[in-house]
């Protein structure tokens, strides 16, 4: 267990833990730094944190090239990667320092669910 | 791979374009293989592109192994010296802390605008030095690439 229930980031990890038992792995990550804060893996193949750190560039990578595009006023959502057998999230909060990351089993949760999910606790890690 | 940003400051080299630099009379006297060193720091060159400096440093010497350095006139060997006396006294703390507290894995030095990271080997005796801009990696990253270099 790589979170404290006594932070926001444990908090949000145990919550989604909750509502997708089945998942393969979550996590909170600063962005800045690309450090989980918070994070649990069902699996002992995925690492959360190394996920976090990759993830990390991802969000980075997004966020470069919309300011090359000049895309004022507009902000990340969410990032969905659709893999053969796995869906990952990456859901970021409102300040967009932080992240929700979700790995989940596609044949058990469909990506709605692991949205709709991510939304819901996306204001516990401001 | 090779997930990293070109900078202004730094343009974008190929890896392996940065010759090594072999510190060949401490190599003669310790017992880390040259290829080792050459291979981690070939990986971490091929992995983290935009690094500004990379060394293998011998923690019992404090002799540098080998280096890559991207900063002009720059010789890393001149603080290889320091990080292994600041490595040495970590495993003297550890060693002093009651029960077992276990290895020293890493050591992570962040600056304002830089990375300073230490990823000490399994058998304790030698450890890489990598420096890179915060711009280019995150602090994640780099002990993420360290990590899955030196096992």
């Amino acid at each position: 267990m790589a979170y404290s229930t006594n932070t926001p980031a444990g908090k949000a990890v145990e919550a989604i833990i909750n509502d997708l038992p089945g998942l393969v792995a979550v996590a909170v990550v600063d962005v800045n730094s690309g450090m989980a804060l918070a994070s649990h893996s069902n699996s002992p193949s995925v690492n959360p944190e190394t996920a976090a750190a990759y993830n990390t560039e991802v969000v980075k990578q997004k966020q470069k090239a919309m300011s090359a595009l000049k895309l004022t006023g507009e902000k990340i959502e969410d990032i969905l990667i659709t893999l053969t057998n796995q869906l990952h999230l990456i859901k970021l909060n409102a300040a967009g320092n932080k992240f929700l990351y979700l790995a989940v089993n596609a044949r058990e949760t469909n990506l709605a669910i692991a949205r709709e999910v991510l939304r819901t606790h996306a204001e516990e890690i401001n | 791979m090779g997930i990293y940003a070109a900078t202004d400051k730094l343009p974008a080299r190929r890896a392996g374009g940065t010759p090594i630099k072999v510190g060949s009379a401490a190599l003669d006297t310790s017992e880390i293989s040259l290829v080792k060193v050459k291979k981690v720091i070939k990986q971490t060159l091929a992995q983290l592109p935009a690094l500004t400096t990379v060394a293998v440093v011998e923690v019992a010497t404090g002799n540098c192994l080998a280096h890559v350095s991207r900063l002009r006139g720059f010789d890393p060997a001149t603080v290889a010296a320091h990080h292994a006396e600041t490595v040495r006294q970590q495993q003297q703390a550890l060693a002093a802390l009651p029960g077992r507290a276990g290895r020293l894995d890493d050591i992570l030095i962040p600056l304002r605008k830089q990375l300073h990271l230490i990823r000490v080997a399994r058998n304790g005796r030698w450890f890489v030095y990598l420096a890179v801009q915060a711009q280019d990696t995150s602090l994640a990253l780099a002990r993420e690439v360290l990590k899955s270099i030196i096992v």
